[in-house]
């Protein structure tokens, strides 16, 4: 009997172990570094980290692939349309592919769907395993803090996809602020402050300020990943303090972004919802 | 006499002037007889239970009889005739082209009676002496006999009649538009209210025979097979019953000659179409209208057209929206906005399809018939759609375009020798074609008017099936033994193509060949006992070694109304319709050949059955046993070309068994059946259900079918009710959602829990009444169908829909269609 539960202790610690080992949203990625498959060249993670270079800040997206995989050659043109959309904005691009088959190897997987971003090999799945479950595609977005902002696996092709694309503005607008208030110190023209109560039980009243006149979108999205959804949508408000009240009758226990969507910039509170 | 129910044959001119008298009490038949002819230069014999007359000895060397049978009006063969020597053991069947051998008479004279559905039954007397009997032509009347403002119906109005083979029933779609339906008088969906022939499923016309998919039916159709039995997402079949004289059902232990399919043989014989003069017909319904042309052409042929279209894509009847609420509810991209609460939908379908029946057939002599036939059939399906996610910031246009077509066509050259035997020689191509575009474009804007992303996609699936097959089998008469010798060689290639954006996903190209020779003798050991032994030996190329596939059957006569059948067989089937439910485009319609991944099926079958008829009832009774090997489920396929690559195809085994048990009452005012079935079908995958058998989906333990038609006042009433076990179903807490390393999702049940419940009972009336009369030369027939008459909305399925693993899985309760009326409407000459 005590050795049966030591065994289940065992494999809970084990597994355990290996659940503290793949990161997850909110989580600060560590530095990794490969050589890339589709040139001669090495990778690092933290070449794009901004305030550790002193350089440029980026938003990095790390696609999981594996080349036999029908979803994720269904989606290989289109994470190179969204890759060319945003790469000048700031967001780099990481193909991390497996399963090469014979007729689409890392290059020709490159040739065959039109893909320009580097890709890494990860046959023994050495990179997958510290971010993914197991099943591909998988898509993790790292801001300009090396902070994950969205994990999930699934593809991101339309219908689906929405929260990536959503995510991804968002991570974009905050290093673009971010960096602009660096540079010119403009005052906020908006500013979101503590939502009411959090954490909360059903209800939690969210309070905004607007110092110039500009469109407004409230979301929800939930942290995991798992959903995108919109609160209120206004076309024009004018400068004044706001409050809007959040009924989450509808959405179960955890942690959520509240997100405030205007003209100027994309601002995000976390809060807790407790049923 | 009539105490003795003697069958007495004479010729009017032998008797004339003779007049016996003679009395003789308590003396058996024999003593009678001689005492009546004594001294009158008469003679008689017994001969299989006749006793014939005549005015020389009779001599006692077998004849054999040949002929034709034809219809009395349009001159069109009558094929699966029934031809008998009335209480006597001996009796055949006509051909395709109507023609028919009955070997071993043992006397000169004799009379035959000739039957087929919807014909008045003809006795006629048959002199085997007369040169010109050599070869003799029969010709039925229509039971239908239209006059002047009035019809008169012939009573004993009948719509099947059960083969020579066991399990085989013969239906004449003449009388389809008397059977109650829905939309559209449809052959496969009458077919339906047989004894062994599902009848549950509403939404689809897919013949589930004995425990069996409709996949694993063959349907032929003048030698043709059909890959597209069905038009409108599987609501109406392909088959337009103003093409079609005859149909066979075989619904299992079919004999050697069929080979392509595991669990039934549907083998429809074009009309050839009137030899005497021009005939044309106009009909419409609620979902579709027609026309039918039929001309006499050179000195003996003939030539057959007929088209029918939908004009649902032009005007959208409640009728076709409420059909079409039912076939959709909860599948396809509908699914999507079910799991995101932030989604809009809208969603509008255009449905068309036509098909095309087209025959040529030429006498060149009583001996010598060939036909040439063609079939088309078109289905396009255009689906858009447009979602709105997150108030207007996602919007996403799809217009989805999807494209089904078979065409295909065969020459068919028949020949009767000398000596009695026949050959025929076919050759037919069928193609099978799918072609699914979708284009989707999308607009992503971060806050109203301002667009952060947009672009469009175009996606292309296509899939086409290509076989050519030529046939020659030769049929020899030979003292007891009926033999049959055949040869058939069918090839097939196949493609599928996926591309993306110009992309290429998948690209396959495969051909295949099957040679098959086939051979079986019909021994009649007696005149009561007759034992079919066969043997077809089939070649795939992917294979080395010839299967081999013994089939045997046995009939005992216990009487000249009763007999005992028994058939087993060995079956193997090389083609698999890919279904998956969880795809909801139109690429499910896709056939694919067995390779190395997907090996084929294999079945044995066992059936039994007693068959009897006293005054005017049929009563049959058939027991069944199906065992299928390597029935595959492509649940977890995205694609159904995956099957040749990477999928992951599960195969496994099913077994089926069953009673049923028919009474038929054939002749009298009312005429019509009542059946039932009690049935198991039951699958094991050792993948699926953690490897424990299961209930397939469409198992139903008991089936109560009634039918009975008959005259009331001025119109052709009939009805059906039916009674049927509920369908199998899995409970929403023991699915999973199964997910693969490559991404694939399919929907699976915890270990022991597929389709362990079963929806409530379910019953349903529908009635027909059918009008038909003639007037200014034409013939005016009138329907209203009256479907679910006291509107019994019971659950008809479940419908499941999942998009990923983090989404719920959410089920929907389908009921069936209320109370609906259809209209039919139909112009001849």
């Amino acid at each position: 009997m005590n050795k049966r539960k030591h065994i289940i202790i065992l494999l809970v610690l084990a597994m355990c172990s290996l659940w503290g080992q793949r990161y997850r949203v909110g989580d600060y990625v560590e530095n990794f570094s490969d050589s890339l498959c589709s040139a001669n060249a090495q990778w690092s993670l933290f070449d794009y980290y901004g305030d550790v270079n002193g350089g440029n800040q980026h938003v990095i997206w790390l696609i999981f692939f594996n080349s036999s995989s029908r979803k994720c050659q269904l989606e290989a043109s289109y994470t190179q349309l969204i890759y060319e959309t945003f790469n000048e904005d700031g967001l780099v691009t990481l193909g991390i592919g497996s399963g090469w088959e014979e007729n689409l190897t890392c290059k020709g997987w490159a040739k065959n769907f039109g893909v320009t971003f580097p890709i890494i090999s990860d046959d023994r799945l050495n990179l997958r395993s510290l971010f993914a479950d197991g099943t591909v595609p998988h898509h993790v977005l790292i801001d300009h803090t090396m902070r994950i902002v969205y994990s999930a696996k699934g593809s991101i092709m339309p219908p689906n996809g929405s929260d990536f694309l959503v995510t991804l503005n968002t991570a974009l607008q905050n290093m673009n602020t971010l960096s602009s208030i660096h540079d010119d110190i403009l005052p906020q023209k908006v500013k979101l402050n503590p939502c009411y109560p959090n954490p909360f039980n059903n209800k939690t009243t969210i309070n905004y300020e607007v110092r110039e006149q500009t469109h407004v979108a409230i979301n929800v999205i939930d942290i995991q990943g798992n959903g995108f959804y919109p609160l209120k949508m206004y076309n024009a408000q004018t400068p004044g303090r706001y409050s809007f009240s959040w009924n989450a009758d509808e959405f179960s226990s955890g942690v959520y972004f509240i997100q405030l969507v205007t003209d100027f910039q994309t601002l995000n509170q976390k809060v807790l919802l407790v049923k | 006499m009539r105490q003795y129910d003697l069958s007495i044959v004479y010729q009017d001119d032998h008797l004339t002037g003779k007049s016996v008298n003679a009395s003789c009490s308590n003396c058996s038949i024999d003593e009678a007889l001689s005492v009546l002819l004594t001294g009158k230069e008469l003679y008689w014999t017994r001969q299989n239970n006749q006793i014939i007359i005549s005015p020389n000895p009779i001599l006692q060397r077998p004849y054999k009889i040949t002929g034709y049978v034809k219809d009395k009006i349009s001159g069109e063969f009558i094929a699966y005739a029934n031809i008998h020597i009335p209480n006597s053991y001996l009796g055949s069947v006509s051909s395709e082209n109507g023609f028919f051998i009955i070997p071993n008479v043992q006397s000169e004279l004799c009379t035959l009676q000739v039957s087929y559905i919807g014909y008045e039954t003809q006795t006629l007397l048959f002199d085997n002496n007369e040169e010109n009997n050599s070869i003799i032509q029969i010709n039925l009347s229509p039971k239908i006999i239209s006059g002047k403002g009035i019809t008169v119906m012939g009573e004993g109005y009948d719509m099947i009649q059960q083969g020579k083979q066991i399990s085989q029933i013969s239906y004449s779609p003449k009388n389809v538009a008397n059977i109650p339906n829905l939309g559209e008088n449809d052959v496969l969906r009458s077919l339906q209210l047989l004894p062994g022939i599902q009848a549950g499923n509403v939404g689809s016309v897919g013949l589930f025979i004995r425990g069996g998919t409709p996949d694993q039916n063959q349907i032929l159709l003048d030698g043709i097979t059909l890959y597209q039995m069905d038009h409108f997402f599987g609501f109406v079949s392909s088959i337009n019953p103003e093409a079609i004289k005859d149909i066979q059902v075989y619904k299992s232990g079919f004999p050697v000659r069929f080979g392509e399919r595991v669990n039934s043989i549907i083998n429809l014989t074009g009309k050839n179409g009137d030899m005497n003069q021009t005939r044309f017909s106009l009909h419409t319904n609620q979902l579709s209208s027609g026309f039918s042309i039929q001309q006499p052409i050179f000195r003996s042929g003939s030539i057959i057209l007929t088209y029918r279209s939908t004009f649902a894509d032009q005007y959208h009847t409640d009728f076709y929206n409420k059909i079409y609420r039912f076939l959709i509810e909860g599948s396809g991209y509908g699914a999507i906005i079910q799991t995101d609460s932030t989604a809009t939908e809208s969603y509008t379908p255009t449905f068309d399809f036509s098909d095309i029946n087209a025959k040529f057939t030429y006498l060149f002599s009583e001996k010598d018939i060939i036909y040439f036939s063609y079939y088309k059939s078109n289905d396009e399906l255009l689906e858009k759609s447009k979602f709105n996610f997150g108030s207007d910031s996602f919007i996403i246009d799809i217009e989805d375009n999807t494209k089904w077509k078979n065409n295909g066509k065969s020459f068919k050259m028949s020949h009767q020798w000398e000596n009695y035997s026949f050959t025929n020689f076919l050759i037919s191509q069928s193609t099978y074609y799918s072609n699914y575009i979708s284009n989707k474009s999308w607009v992503y804007e971060s806050i109203p008017d301002r667009i952060l992303f947009s672009d469009t996609l175009e996606f292309l699936e296509k899939n086409e099936i290509n076989d050519l097959t030529i046939q020659f089998d030769h049929n020899i008469v030979f003292k007891n033994h009926n033999i049959l010798l055949g040869i058939k060689n069918s090839s097939y290639q196949s493609s599928f193509d996926i591309v993306q954006d110009q992309d290429s996903i998948f690209y396959k190209d495969i051909s295949r060949k099957t040679a098959s020779l086939f051979g079986e003798d019909e021994f009649s050991i007696t005149n009561r006992f007759i034992l079919n032994t066969g043997l077809r030996a089939t070649q795939y190329s992917d294979e080395n070694n010839w299967s081999l596939l013994p089939r045997v059957a046995l009939m005992y006569k216990l009487n000249p109304m009763s007999n005992m059948k028994l058939a087993v067989g060995k079956y193997i089937q090389y083609m698999h319709r890919f279904s998956n439910d969880f795809i909801s485009s139109g690429n499910k319609f896709v056939w694919l050949l067995s390779s190395d991944r997907l090996k084929p099926i294999t079945a044995n079958h066992f059936v039994g059955g007693f068959y009897t008829t006293i005054n005017n009832y049929v009563f049959n009774t058939e027991v069944y046993f199906n065992q299928k090997k390597n029935i595959a489920s492509f649940s977890r396929l995205l694609f159904p070309g995956d099957t040749y690559d990477n999928g992951e195809v599960i195969q496994g085994n099913e077994y089926s068994k069953g009673i049923e048990v028919l009474i038929q009452k054939t002749k009298g005012k009312m005429t019509g059946w009542v059946s039932y079935h009690y049935a198991k079908s039951e699958w094991s995958f050792d993948d699926l259900n953690g490897g424990i058998t299961f209930l397939s989906d469409h198992d139903r333990t008991h089936e109560f079918k009634f039918v009975t038609t008959t005259k009331i006042g001025p119109l052709r009433v009939t009805f059906s009710w039916l009674f049927l076990s509920g369908k199998v179903y899995t409970n929403k807490n023991d699915l999973v959602i199964y997910e693969d390393e490559l991404g694939n999702i399919s929907l699976e049940a915890k270990p022991g829990t597929f389709n362990n419940k079963r929806l409530p009972n379910i019953h349903r009336l529908d009635i027909n009444l059918f009008k038909s009369f003639k007037k200014m030369g034409l013939e005016w027939q009138f329907g209203v169908s009256l479907f679910n008459v006291y509107n019994n909305r019971y659950i008809s399925h479940k419908q499941y829909t999942f998009a990923s693993t983090n989404q719920p899985i959410i089920v929907n309760d389908v009921k069936l269609i209320g109370f609906t009326p259809t209209l039919y409407f139909r112009l001849s000459r």
